[in-house]
């Protein structure tokens, strides 16, 4: 399978009253066709921009972001229009991305009208089968999304995504308003969708457990910079970032199997700094229990632990791969 | 040291709401106790009136719709639903304190955090001994709470309004607020479901510890069973309304009986892997015409003809764990 997406070098820099935040800052990503590529980090650390910057909500500062091999590092007003039907996103709140003044037929026909997808004597017919596809019934067409749940309101969402049969759906949270009973279904139905179409996600989450069963491929990032990337499994099996093993150990776990696979419990410490204040070197340097003096001044450099697994830390340096 | 008494005990509680559409019962017949410096969790899906029932507790109900139309709510040999309200300001966050979900709405925006904690220190001090504190003894007490509630630099702090704060640091300053009155009952709504993991882990940890030092008994609600299993000693699932199965925390993750816990518990994505559960079908009844019966019957892959009929009385398996369901006696 093809790489569908690689992000190279990118950088999102915000100019605020406050000073300069970097957002993001230097992050490296691929992302195969076909294929789920978690990002997980705790919030302030720079992975919605990261979202955004695919979606073109922004434009990036610098860097790359090649979709299948073009550049659209550029907002989206700058892009063509294939490429955007391309790329569609479903946010984390479907309470606050529906428009609550319109019924269900007009939040979906809207994407299916601007792209021309099907002529305007389809349109209805259109509209119920996606609701079909994302398991909602036809009679929802004439329903405000207040009168949904949570769930089916985020199903809306999914299919309002699918409307314009993209190749790659970045997910922004997509489960984290819901409950677990609502998740289980919503997260279900992703990945039903994505067997049928083979679509590509990027998946955002802060949800570990979540991860683990819907990504193949999991990259941590903390303060605007990637920590570590590794295949889904033997990033829990053997977490090696110091972020990584304080965010699995912070995670509660409902049995005894999921107990063993968390890492010693390392007692999280401290929050993410500002991000007009970054410290100096690696940026989790004074949240670190193993901080030495060359992590508060020097940047780490990537370090392939494996084929698929890296680790941008001081710690893996000598580590023959 | 967990006492054997009761600090709480609640009685076939009913709460309903007054709206256009009709009377909504959201709380219909809830049965809970919590014991002296016991530490128990009550679970469910948002919109089983697990709120509801710690605003009928506190007696904070949206008024005039909200209201406790029978049962009873006894804290210490005595039924709040039957008190005065002057009374009940004499209990609610003196002898009952709370930590609400979200810190930023808990806060109010205009005032600094000093002024707030201050606040608290005073009125608590006037309504407990009818003693009016000294300012520097007000500010004493302010510097220590935040101190114990594990924040740095606590005069500044006292300065700052709560905008100046991050998440993590609001719910620490909640929780400060929250334990300077050394109360002896603490109810929590979800304190660390607004925060990241890590924050989460740091604010549990913290109160959890500041619970057990001070033997305080808590009342826990929370959506997230991975939070219950860690700290809480019992746990009580709710749903629409009503507590469905109880037992000690390591009994309901080892053998929950009751369909709508098997749900919940399944649909957790687990850290090892191996699929999601497709979760429970359908969604929390209406109030306005909740199912008879069972009121998870409709949901419910077990269901039997008395399920729609008659409401499951409480099966005792032993070891304190009971279960409201005809499935788990047959």
């Amino acid at each position: 399978m093809g790489e569908i997406l690689r992000i190279e070098n990118l950088k999102k820099h915000f100019q605020t009253a406050q000073g300069l935040v970097k957002a993001v800052d230097g992050v490296n990503l691929s992302l195969n066709a076909g294929e789920t590529l978690g990002l997980v980090g705790e919030s302030g650390s720079g992975k919605s921009t990261v979202a955004y910057n695919v979606v073109g909500i922004y434009g990036a500062t610098s860097g790359k972001i090649l979709f299948r091999g073009e550049d659209i590092s550029m907002g989206t007003s700058r892009r063509p229009k294939s490429l955007k039907k391309d790329i569609q996103i479903v946010f984390q709140d479907p309470g606050t991305s529906l428009n609550p003044r319109h019924y269900i037929h007009e939040i979906l026909a809207m994407p299916l009208r601007v792209h021309r997808i099907v002529p305007e004597h389809e349109i209805t017919a259109k509209v119920k089968d996606l609701l079909d596809q994302v398991q909602l019934p036809a009679s929802f067409i004439f329903k405000h999304p207040l009168e949904l749940g949570e769930g089916e309101k985020q199903s809306v969402a999914i299919a309002r995504a699918l409307a314009v049969n993209p190749s790659l759906i970045v997910l922004d949270e997509p489960t984290s308003a819901l409950d677990v009973s609502m998740q289980a279904k919503v997260i279900n139905l992703l990945l039903d969708l994505q067997k049928t179409y083979g679509f590509s996600y990027l998946f955002i989450t802060h949800d570990l457990g979540v991860m683990r069963n819907v990504a193949n491929r999991i990259a941590i990032m903390y303060l605007g910079k990637i920590c570590e990337v590794a295949p889904a499994a033997e990033f829990f099996q053997g977490p090696l970032h110091p972020y990584t093993r304080m965010l699995i150990s912070s995670v509660p776990v409902v049995s005894e199997e999921e107990e063993k696979l968390r890492p010693e419990k390392i007692a999280s410490r401290g929050e993410i700094p500002s991000p007009v204040n970054v410290p100096s070197g690696c940026g989790f340097h004074p949240r670190c229990c193993d901080a030495t003096e060359e992590c508060t001044s020097a940047i780490p450099e990537k370090i392939d632990v494996d084929q698929n697994h890296y680790v941008y830390c001081h710690k893996f340096k000598n580590h023959e791969s | 040291m967990t006492g054997t008494g009761k600090i709480l005990d609640i009685r076939d509680l009913c709460v309903s709401y007054m709206t256009y559409e009709g009377k909504l019962k959201v709380v219909d017949g809830l049965n809970l106790e919590v014991r002296y410096g016991e530490k128990v969790g009550l679970v469910g899906e948002t919109g089983c009136g697990k709120t509801t029932t710690m605003r009928a507790i506190l007696d904070i109900l949206p008024k005039p719709a909200g209201q406790v139309d029978s049962g009873e709510i006894i804290f210490k040999g005595k039924d709040i639903t039957k008190m005065k309200s002057k009374e009940i300001e004499r209990i609610r966050g003196i002898d009952i304190t709370a930590i609400f979900q979200n810190p930023t709405a808990a806060l109010n925006p205009v005032f600094t955090i000093g002024q707030q904690l201050f606040d608290v220190i005073r009125s608590q001090e006037k309504r407990k001994t009818g003693k009016r504190l000294s300012e520097k003894e007000i500010q004493k007490r302010a510097v220590k709470a935040l101190t114990e509630a594990a924040l740095h630099d606590p005069e500044r702090l006292l300065t700052n309004y709560p905008v100046q704060l991050s998440g993590g640091m609001k719910q620490r300053v909640c929780i400060a607020l929250a334990m300077v009155s050394d109360a002896e009952m603490l109810i929590a709504d979800e304190p660390g479901t607004a925060l990241d993991v890590t924050i989460q882990d740091q604010i549990l940890r913290l109160s959890m510890f500041l619970m057990t030092k001070r033997n305080t008994a808590t009342l826990y609600i929370e959506h997230s069973l991975g939070v219950i299993r860690e700290w809480m000693d019992r746990v009580y699932v709710m749903y629409a309304g009503r507590t469905v199965e109880v037992a000690k925390s390591a009994d309901i993750f080892r053998s929950s009986q009751h369909p709508y816990t098997r749900g919940l518990l399944e649909a957790v994505p687990k850290l090892t892997g191996g699929g999601i559960a497709k979760g429970i079908a359908g969604r929390v009844p209406e109030y306005i015409r909740p199912p008879t019966g069972c009121r998870f019957h409709p949901r419910c892959d077990y269901r039997m003809d008395i399920c729609s009929k008659e409401r499951p009385p409480y099966f005792d398996l032993g070891n304190e764990h009971k279960v409201a369901c005809y499935h788990v006696k047959k």
